[in-house]
């Protein structure tokens, strides 16, 4: 780090490329405003006694949150594939429930030669026609 | 904060009044450092805790999904079954025709 220049109301305090605080701005994508500066030091005023503490902790953080991140990516896996499951379930029940209204209609259109046939018959209108709406 | 010019270095400006109130150039760095390693503590503990809410919100999904595609495969089941009772009572009736 070197010294530079003054300008009216502003210092400038030139940073190597590879320094510190360039990566950390760039990794919290920090505004190059003057009153971004004045928040990051007055946390710095607060964070001060922390010290060599911060880094530890943001290096242990870093850490976890790589971790987390794969757990994330691992369990995501096995969601989607049970979604997609459930969905093609869901899926097949839809057009099942569309066909058997659809034949439960035509057989309407019939008459009924037993009990057996006018039970279900009654079961199917109730199940098909009436309740389908529930799926 | 940062600035970049043409030889690939980067500028902080201060305000005068804080680099004043500060003191030194090193005093200055030292808590802009800490300033931001703090500011990316607060932000990773704010990540962690999303990311930490979403695997459990997963797992709890991951709980569930078996319990309800047994649910929907008996469904299924039972629509695959009265479908062939509606075509054997229409076949029959087409069969009395």
């Amino acid at each position: 780090m070197n010294i530079h220049q003054w300008d009216s109301n502003v210092k400038r305090i030139s940073l190597e490329k590879d320094c510190e605080i360039y990566e950390l701005a760039k990794k919290l994508d920090i505004s190059p405003d003057s009153e971004a500066l004045r928040n990051i030091i007055s946390l710095g005023m607060d964070a001060l006694h922390l010290g060599v503490q911060l880094e530890k902790t943001a290096k242990k953080l870093e850490e976890t949150k790589e971790k987390l991140g794969s757990d994330l990516k691992e369990i995501a896996f096995q969601r989607i594939a049970l979604e997609s499951q459930s969905v093609g379930i869901r899926n097949q029940i839809v057009k099942s429930y569309r066909d058997n209204r659809a034949l439960t209609m035509h057989l309407c259109t019939k008459g009924s030669r037993n009990e057996y046939e006018r039970r279900m018959r009654d079961k199917f209108i109730q199940k098909y026609i009436i309740d389908s709406k529930l799926i | 904060m940062l600035t970049r010019n043409r030889s690939s270095k980067t500028k902080l400006s201060v305000p005068k009044d804080l680099y004043d109130a500060i003191g030194s150039q090193e005093k200055t760095v030292k808590l802009v450092k800490i300033g931001l390693l703090s500011l990316r503590v607060t932000l990773l503990e704010k990540e962690i805790a999303d990311l930490s809410e979403k695997i459990e919100e997963s797992k709890k999904r991951i709980a569930e999904l078996p319990h309800e595609i047994e649910s929907l495969q008996k469904l299924l089941t039972e629509a695959t079954k009265d479908r062939k009772v509606l075509e054997n009572l229409l076949d029959k009736k087409k069969v009395k025709q």
